[in-house]
């Protein structure tokens, strides 16, 4: 008789390095059936038994969000091995028990690897392994996966385990869900086909926690409509009083939390990682928290960059005066002037606050505040429809939104990932910060900071409510996100060598495409602007296109120069200041406070349409790359002629709205 | 840890003097500058000399003293509690740099328009961009902060 034996754990507790003890290297690496998750199995003969060991895919849990713990959670169901060997990391129990917890409602034949004993006995605190096996109704068997302690212990009580099947401690919910429980397993049974084949309880549990997959499983059962009785699913909300699959993580660690203190010998001491966790993640004052560091990087980014800013003004405005004046040719010196140090060093001046933007965040992240920062919203993400790990590449978002969109690749389902690929444009990339301070500097004096910081929070409030929107109402997206797993990293104190290597590194890209796409958009802007030669501003090809275009803009308080300069930003943002340079004549002295002076005193803006106009900016299509990483990463035309369509609409809604409520407060 | 018996009583009062200082600063900028925002845009409320435009640094004030004041559990011995006045030391250090920066940028400004034909001025060392500048009252909170700060690190580490 063959023994089957699976391998399961979380990431990094060394469940390879186990698999590889136990059949001593000797594995056969494949694919899961239709699946590109390696799958690996080997075999050995241990006291005259066959055994077969499979190498599940490591998980956190086994609810259906990801394809890797699908796999897992679908082998252990339709497989049924013989023995489940469960290696938890001993030097982080409480997350890994989670898993263990999953396997024992799963009803699976459970052996516990307490793997890394040696690390927890470092951290000062030993396990009471005698009471943790009682109080789970398993073996536990502490192993050194690097030194091979336990392996043979480890391989006996997985064969004494197959041979004896022990019953498992069963989770109790408490009486109300407990009731809900026992109502939908009874209808379970009497389906004997489908509970000869799943686990009653489990299948009522996941049936309650509307688990996608046991439900399609269920769909097919003659006593459909008795186990999915929707008004028992909606009743579980009331009696549970939230969500019920959060009801049960949370009961789950609960349990967790009251098994630790008898099983764990010694205080395991808090490092300064955990006092530090215990404010930064803290229920009430983490988030406040968290914005109060987003405000600080934005003065510093904004206030503290500000002379250099104004340096590289004149520096460019010296060179444009200087280079201009040694050519004759009218033209040629227009070119230079207005469009190269006009339009192109109108852009430079962004330079500094974006180095300094990155700075700062690079030192969030590597600082380990970051990630934290995800944990933290993370409650509102997920209540508000949105994926946990979708702040990650809404966080990169703020930087570029190309990054942005091609980071939810990190998000395993497929309806998140594009749902946070079609709100991360939304995310007020570096390339909107130039119009930001161009036009509240110009329109919104010392209140300029706090305009660009409302701008950030717009973003971020419009890119919640279109995620709760299409979830609720794009026939796709319906469904709940699936939960935040994350590893969180050490504090540690960063590196400046790999702070400015990081900020070198996103900061080079803006650089980039002022050389290139910019350049080109500027040069574009300048030759509509300055033709037909000699003619006043007014009657240049720019003037007749955008007077074309400023019907449509009119409600909002945009003449035809705002028009204009909204059109070329689709080519890059960075364009629009280029274009306010170029269509202002400005080239020799294009200083940003000329800029700003010129903006005020024709009247281009008031305080108000500034602001609906920096809105605007904010939601409109980012950028041509963007729509084109857009597309990359969604594969659907279909999904990218929406957030191009969705963001116009968006754009003009929102600032027409800002338009409306100004005018009710009484502002012009 | 005969050390840290010895100064934590005296580590929660001071860190809750200090919250409470940070509250009633944060609560008159934030309370002014919503007044000055909202209420009356063309009216120019001020309190105490306080800031009376800057609504987030308020809010950024309250945030500062809320963190000070969860200590209060360490007089019970609740060590974990020890992490308040870390996190609040460093919002506290953070806020009093950045403050101290935009204090400097405004000179060296100051000092390009000097350069560029313009009267030379003192007074981006009381007025400018972080409203009253060096009399801003953060920046000499952070230093009240900084020593608070550096004796539960000394304490995180030895324990």
């Amino acid at each position: 008789m063959t023994i089957k034996i699976a391998l399961i754990g979380n990431p990094n507790v060394g469940k390879s390095l186990i698999f590889n003890n136990l059949t001593g290297g000797r594995a056969h690496v494949g694919n899961w059936p239709g699946k590109t998750v390696e799958r690996k199995e080997g075999k050995c003969i241990y006291r005259g038994e066959v055994v077969e060991i499979i190498d599940l895919p490591g998980t956190y849990s086994l609810t259906a969000h990801s394809i890797d713990e699908l796999i897992a959670r679908d082998y252990i169901v339709e497989e049924k091995p013989d023995v489940v060997i469960d290696i938890v990391d001993a030097s982080n129990l409480e997350r890994n028990l989670y898993l263990t917890l999953q396997l024992l409602e799963l009803e699976a034949n459970v052996v516990i690897a307490l793997n890394k004993y040696d690390v927890a006995e470092s951290l000062g605190y030993r396990i009471d392994v005698d009471t943790l096996s009682k109080m789970l109704g398993v073996q536990v068997v502490p192993t050194v996966a690097t030194t091979k302690e336990g392996m043979k212990e480890l391989m006996e009580a997985a064969i004494e385990a197959a041979k004896e099947k022990k019953r498992k401690v069963i989770l109790n919910y408490g009486k109300a869900a407990e009731e809900l429980i026992s109502e939908i397993k009874k209808a379970i049974l009497k389906d004997k086909k489908l509970s000869s084949k799943y686990p009653a309880r489990w299948l009522a549990i996941k049936v309650l926690e509307e688990d996608e997959e046991v439900l399609k499983k269920v769909e097919k059962s003659p006593y459909r409509n008795e186990i999915l009785d929707s008004s028992m699913r909606s009743r579980a909300r009331e009696i549970l009083g939230e969500d019920p699959e959060v009801f049960f993580a949370e009961s789950r660690y609960d349990f967790i939390s009251k098994i630790l203190p008898k099983v764990l010998i010694g205080e395991k001491p808090l490092t300064l990682s955990d006092l530090l966790d215990m404010v930064f993640l803290n229920k009430y004052v983490g988030i406040p928290i968290f914005l109060a560091f987003w405000w600080a990087l934005f003065r510093f980014t904004f206030d503290v960059s500000a002379p250099l800013s104004d340096m590289i003004d004149t520096l460019f405005s010296h060179l444009g005066k200087t280079l201009s004046s040694m050519t004759t040719n009218e033209q040629l010196a227009s070119f230079v002037a207005d469009g190269i140090f006009g339009g192109l060093g109108g852009v430079l001046v962004f330079l500094p606050p974006i180095f300094f933007l990155f700075f700062g965040l690079s030192l969030l992240e590597d600082s380990g505040y970051l990630a934290r920062a995800a944990f933290v919203m993370d409650r509102i993400m997920y209540k508000l429809g949105l994926h946990g790990k979708s702040f990650i590449p809404m966080l990169l978002g703020f930087g570029c939104n190309i990054p942005g969109v091609m980071a939810t690749r990190i998000i395993d389902s497929e309806k998140d990932r594009i749902l946070t690929i079609l709100i991360n444009p939304l995310m007020s990339c570096s390339a909107r910060l130039p119009v930001y301070i161009l036009i509240g500097g110009a329109v919104l004096g010392s209140y300029a900071a706090t305009g660009t910081y409302v701008m950030y929070m717009l973003g971020i409030v419009l890119a919640i409510i279109m995620a709760l929107l299409f979830r609720r109402t794009i026939p796709y997206f319906k469904g709940k996100p699936s939960p935040l797993i994350l590893e969180l990293p050490m504090y540690s104190k960063p590196v400046l060598k790999s702070t400015l290597i990081h900020m070198w590194e996103r900061g080079s890209l803006f650089l980039k495409k002022a050389g290139t796409v910019i350049f080109t958009g500027i040069i574009i802007v300048w030759f509509l602007s300055s033709h037909p030669w000699g003619v006043p501003l007014e009657k240049t090809y720019l003037a007749v296109f955008g007077r074309d275009l400023e019907p449509i803009f009119r409600p909002l308080g945009f003449d035809w120069r705002g028009a204009v300069a909204l059109f070329f930003g689709f080519i890059a943002k960075e364009i629009v200041v280029g274009s306010f340079a170029v269509i202002f004549g400005l080239g020799e002295k294009s200083e940003i406070e000329e800029i700003q002076k010129t903006i005020r005193s024709e009247g281009v803006f008031t305080p108000l349409t500034g602001l609906a106009f920096m809105a605007f900016t904010l939601i409109y299509i980012p950028c041509i790359a963007t729509v084109g990483a857009i597309y990359k990463e969604t594969n659907s035309w279909k999904w990218t002629l929406f957030s191009v369509i969705y963001g116009l609409i968006l754009a003009y809604l929102t600032s027409w709205i800002i338009i409306g409520i100004g005018h009710m407060l009484g502002y012009r | 840890m005969k050390p840290y018996k010895n100064v934590r009583k005296s580590m929660v009062i001071y860190a809750i003097i200090l919250g409470g200082i940070y509250i009633v600063v944060g609560l008159v900028e934030f309370v002014t500058a919503f007044w000055n925002w909202f209420i009356e845009p063309e009216g120019n409320l001020s309190f105490l000399g306080l800031p009376s435009d800057d609504l987030f640094g308020g809010f950024v004030a309250l945030v500062i003293g809320t963190v000070f004041l969860g200590v209060a559990p360490l007089w019970k011995t609740k060590y974990k509690s020890i992490g308040f006045i870390l996190v609040g030391t460093l919002l506290s250090v953070t806020f009093g740099a950045i403050y101290l920066l935009i204090v400097g940028a405004d000179g060296f400004e100051a000092y390009l328009a000097y350069l560029s034909g313009e009267e030379w001025t003192w007074k981006w060392l009381t007025a400018g961009t972080a409203s009253s500048n060096l009399l801003r009252p953060e920046i000499w909170l952070s230093f009240l902060s900084a020593p608070l700060g550096y004796m539960a690190l000394k304490i995180v580490k030895t324990k």
